[in-house]
């Protein structure tokens, strides 16, 4: 199994990844808007370390979109030094550009949330190269000591076993978490999405938000939905519901639902198809966790109100 | 070197055995990578063009191992020809549009300056200086208020126009916007986090109903 206490070795596991033409290219023009020299060489290089994690990520066989991420986006790149890859169904990994030979890596304070990870990329733009030299996925403070980064060996691993933590407060804010969608994008596919809408009008405040969970066996899929009331600053109502995916009537059997509280207690536990539901009392800071089990495969979903 | 390889021949071999999307395919296929591109052993040429046929080469034949015969030739043999026949792709694109390039010049009866070349520059840089001057103006004029709206705790002369002023290019380090207003070691912690959940979002929306960004 991986060991991700393997830190990176100087030279050891770094991967070169030779800068593309089109890559150089995009940095240049992306450079090319900025105001002034200064922020036109943090967009360069910054847009040359993203491109080659995409590149390398593309390799690998796992999705990620260049355009998703702010680091595409022209007016947020002249407000923020930004160095984001969209990882397809996962969230935002940082990619951050160091100069050859350089051992502190800075980040930028506004890049110390809403990221998966850090992957610190060293640039030489005249050599057409860039050296992946290691990641982190969490960072505390504004500089990264290079030789404490974990080996990219491990990267694989790490994006295969991450779950992003889901934070319901971010909600009411309108942002959500990669793979939580509304009931109409699941459901805007199906020819008669009758069962999602019955019901009450939908509410102002009620925020109602599915992902859809593999259950890993014969492509069996439930529907994770999550409703939010906010009742007072501090507090919301929740729910939480196993619904079958659109065009299914039925939920797939033998399926137990848990809640558990942020120690790992079980508050809630239900193998009735008829009761895979529950509504409970949030309050902000409250962490807690749904899991899903199926033939033995358990899959888990963290939550913090 | 043998030891290169046969370990080379038992990856791919293994790789097969894996479906596509599997963590055991990418932990692979990271392997094959890492050791191929540290061996040397790649065709290599300097030309423009010759990275971009690398990286389409290594997408192409990591999605494919079934495709590598052990009894036809080494897995870096393979490696290359593909390698080579990306590079000659290249090469005959590049040499239609220079034939393309040539027959405009040669129609255009012995004049030196090709009136495309002149042009494309500044035509390519001014939409670009253009959305730097509109987002300022939109920033500073904030016209339907939605900036000066958002404020970091209840004060409001710390608020979205006043921050994305200062972080705009010569960005104010947030140290000196902290000392600037006053603010505590654990407000100071937070207005980045503000600025980057309540104030960057302004923008994005203003980019999108702009139709700078789809």
């Amino acid at each position: 199994m991986t060991n991700f206490n393997s830190t990176y070795h100087q030279k050891d596991w770094f991967i070169p990844m030779p800068l593309t033409e089109i890559a150089l290219e995009t940095a240049q023009s992306f450079a090319q808007q900025q105001p002034n020299s200064v922020k036109e060489k943090q967009v360069y290089l910054n847009t040359l370390a993203v491109f080659a994690v995409h590149n390398y990520l593309k390799i690998l066989g796992i999705p990620s979109q260049l355009n998703e991420g702010d680091s595409w986006n022209p007016i947020l790149r002249f407000a923020d030094d930004l160095a984001d890859l969209w990882v397809t169904d996962l969230g935002r990994l940082e990619c951050r550009p160091i100069e050859p030979g350089e051992e502190i890596c800075s980040v930028p304070a506004t890049a110390l949330l809403d990221r998966i990870g850090y992957v610190v990329v060293e640039v030489s733009p005249e050599e057409k190269l860039a050296n992946l030299v290691g990641f982190t996925s969490c960072v505390e403070t504004e500089s990264l000591a290079v030789n404490k980064l974990q080996s990219l060996e491990n990267l694989p691993d790490f994006l295969h076993d991450f779950r992003p933590l889901v934070e319901l407060g971010q909600w009411l804010d309108d942002i959500y978490q990669a793979g939580w969608q509304s009931l109409a994008q699941v459901f805007a596919s199906q020819p008669q999405p009758a069962f999602a809408f019955r019901g009450a009008k939908p509410d102002q405040e009620t925020i109602e938000r599915c992902k859809t969970i593999d259950l890993g066996r014969d492509g069996a899929q439930v529907l994770l939905t999550v409703k939010l009331t906010p009742t007072s600053p501090e507090e919301m109502d929740i729910v939480i519901e196993l619904k079958p995916t659109p065009g299914e009537s039925y939920l797939p059997s033998n399926l137990e639902f848990i809640l558990c509280d942020e120690d790992g207690e079980v508050v809630f536990e239900s193998n009735s198809k008829q009761n895979m539901y529950i509504n409970f009392t949030g309050e902000v800071e409250d962490q807690f966790s749904v899991q899903i089990i199926a033939d033995g495969v358990c899959i888990k979903e963290d939550f913090v109100v | 070197m043998d030891d290169f390889y046969f370990q080379l021949r038992q990856l791919i071999a293994k790789a097969c055995h894996h479906p596509p999307k599997s963590l055991e395919r990418r932990r692979i296929i990271s392997k094959v990578h890492q050791l191929v591109m540290k061996s040397g052993k790649l065709w290599k040429e300097y030309t423009p063009y010759y990275n971009d046929a690398l990286q389409q080469m290594w997408e192409y034949c990591t999605q494919h191992p079934e495709e590598y015969d052990p009894e036809v030739n080494q897995v870096t043999t393979w490696l290359n020809d593909y390698l080579k026949k990306r590079l000659r792709n290249f090469r005959d694109a590049k040499k239609r549009t220079q034939r393309r390039h040539v027959s405009s010049w040669q129609n255009s009866e012995g004049k030196v300056n090709n009136p495309i070349d002149s042009q494309a520059a500044p035509e390519d840089i001014q939409p670009t200086l253009d959305i730097w001057k509109k987002t300022v103006e939109w920033v500073e004029k904030d016209p339907d208020g939605v900036l000066q709206k958002v404020c970091f705790r209840k004060r409001p002369e710390i608020n979205a126009q006043v921050l994305i002023l200062r972080r705009l290019p010569p960005d104010e380090p947030w140290k000196n916007i902290a000392t600037e207003f006053n603010l505590n070691p654990s407000e100071a912690k937070d207005l980045p986090k503000f600025y980057s959940r309540k104030c960057l979002p302004l923008l994005r929306q203003f980019g999108t109903k702009r139709g700078y960004i789809d």
